[in-house]
């Protein structure tokens, strides 16, 4: 195993054991304790006989921990790194849904598939084939189709092109594009990644596409962090971050709800949006935004990742994180696509939550003023 | 010279009824082609459509699961579970392009061993002129 490098790449080697990590982790309570500064200790000291495969997978790959290191230890990635020997090794964390869509992934990876992912498009939404502008759909129809109980997902894809559309722009949509890889990548399935960068790689710079927007954070952490090989001049963009750019251009109607924003860990932590999703919902006139206790860099994960390992301690973050939403608004808003399922998935059956989820591009999209 | 496209086949059948029609099918040295395995599950209902992709994903052509007769699972609802549930893998397929077709639910009892045989046979007939899987895999 390449462990030493691993251990080099992320500066698992400069740990000095203070264990601000551990405090920061979400997966850290009174009666259950994650504890990455142990885990990076054991490692230190006994090498590839102190990793435990199971803490491996248990990691929600949130970056909380990192961003309370004074040491600079990259513990997800780390973590990433660790999998990625794990799964040559045939070990694996546990799917959640059956592993239906890691098999998506794979299929799509395998790239002879021909896809019918843009069925969802309607006459009411303006796109272009000759467009220089792409918005990246990511697994939003998979989502609709696999987690159909939890609410329409390419409703976030729809409010997105009429959001473009509201400030002018048709954007471009590919019917080839294959899954970004984000999950495989953190489930250690380095190969499949590998394909699937390829193939959109491939497909984006022969177009003449010129931006890429992106609705879900993750894609868009992908795209910017992972893909090697994209055309140099494409500008990446989350659509919080453009549509915050340009804030002027949107005119919205009154809503007087009280909602409350959800940071997800990727277009936060990882990429440090912060403050767009904030403006573009105060823009709306009449609209409250108040803050959970743990806001911005400090907002609590949505509790699973990468559809593995969830289980009782991720349904103790969310229903924790929905209670706190639901004392102080009517609504969380997110801009990620799996914290909205995730946390919609938790508020089942859970009828003393009295509050609502609702995905930040949908709420604005029904605030424009027709 | 190529060997000519032999669909493979994947049966989930409900130990209660549609297995104990295939072992009825046995039993009474029916024909069927060759071309299914078997997966023995207790239930219809337990039939995940991630398993129905898991399977697609290793090189099957088409998949069929077999469960008891409306009203008669052994679990009560289990069938209207399975209902429930291969949609979602149809819509699925449809999307990532298998298409809905190469995936069959159909209700078999323990007695009807002749029905297990011509469902079989029926489906690889149509799995035949389909032809393979685009999903590719080797199973
Ligand atoms: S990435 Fe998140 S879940 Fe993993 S150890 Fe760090 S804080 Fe804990
Ligand atoms: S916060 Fe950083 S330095 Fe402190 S124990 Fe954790 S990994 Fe080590
Ligand atoms: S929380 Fe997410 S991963 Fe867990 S069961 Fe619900 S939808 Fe699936």
């Amino acid at each position: 195993m390449e462990l030493d490098e691993a251990v080099r790449d992320t500066n698992v080697q400069m740990c000095y054991s203070c264990g601000k990590c551990t405090l920061a982790c979400p997966l850290t309570h009174d009666d259950h304790i994650y504890s990455p500064r142990r885990i990076v200790e054991t490692i230190l000291a006994h090498g590839e006989e102190g990793i435990s495969p199971a803490e491996m997978w248990e990691c929600l790959t949130c970056n909380a921990c990192s961003t309370y290191c004074p040491s600079d230890v990259k513990f997800p990635a780390f973590v990433r790194e660790i999998r990625g020997e794990l799964v040559k090794d045939g070990s694996y964390g546990e799917c959640s849904h059956a592993g239906i869509l890691h098999s998506l992934m794979r299929l799509m990876a395998g790239g002879q598939v021909k896809q019918k992912r843009l069925e969802w498009l309607d006459d009411s939404l303006e796109t272009s084939p000759r467009s220089n502008v792409l918005l990246f759909v990511g697994c939003a129809p998979y989502y609709d189709a696999v987690l159909s109980e939890h609410g329409s997902h390419t409703e976030t894809t729809k409010s997105a092109v009429k959001l473009l559309n509201s400030i002018g722009i048709k954007p471009r949509l590919l019917k080839d594009e294959v899954c970004c890889g984000h999950d495989m990548l953190w489930t250690g399935e380095t190969e499949t990644f590998e394909d699937l960068e390829r193939i959109n790689t491939e497909r984006i710079n022969k177009s003449k596409v010129k931006k890429i927007i992106f609705t879900c954070p993750e894609c868009y952490d992908t795209f910017k962090e992972n893909y090697k090989d994209l055309r140099e001049d494409i500008e990446l963009h989350h659509l919080a971050q453009f549509l915050g750019d340009r804030i002027d251009d949107l005119e919205f109607k009154e809503n007087g709800k009280k909602v409350t924003f959800q940071d997800s860990c990727r277009l936060g932590r990882f990429q440090g949006i912060y403050e767009p999703p904030r403006d573009l919902l105060l823009a709306v006139p009449g609209l409250e935004l108040v803050e959970m206790e743990d806001n911005r860099k400090k907002s609590v994960c949505c509790g699973t990742s990468c559809w593995m390992n969830c289980d009782q301690e991720s349904k103790r973050i969310q229903v924790e994180r929905l209670e706190e939403a639901s004392t102080i608004a009517d609504m969380m808003i997110t801009a990620c696509p799996k914290c909205l399922i995730h946390y919609r998935c938790a508020m089942d059956g859970q009828s003393k939550l009295d509050t609502d989820v609702k995905d930040l591009f949908v709420m604005l999209a029904e605030s424009l003023e027709p | 010279m190529k060997a000519p496209f032999e669909p493979k086949i994947l049966a989930f059948c409900c130990n209660w009824c549609a297995y104990s029609g295939a072992d009825l099918a046995g039993t009474s040295r029916l024909q069927y082609p060759p071309n299914v395995k078997i997966v023995r599950v207790m239930c219809s209902g337990r039939v995940d459509p991630g398993h129905i992709l898991r399977a697609f994903e290793t090189g099957v052509d088409g998949i069929l699961v077999a469960g008891c007769h409306p009203g008669d699972c052994h679990y009560i609802s289990g069938n209207e579970r399975a209902e429930e549930r291969i949609e979602t893998a149809k819509a699925v397929a449809e999307i990532i392009g298998i298409g809905e077709d190469r995936i069959r639910l159909e209700w078999i009892s323990a007695s009807e061993g002749l029905r297990f045989a011509e469902v079989i046979e029926d489906f690889i007939k149509e799995i035949r002129v389909k032809g393979p899987s685009p999903a590719g895999g080797d199973a």
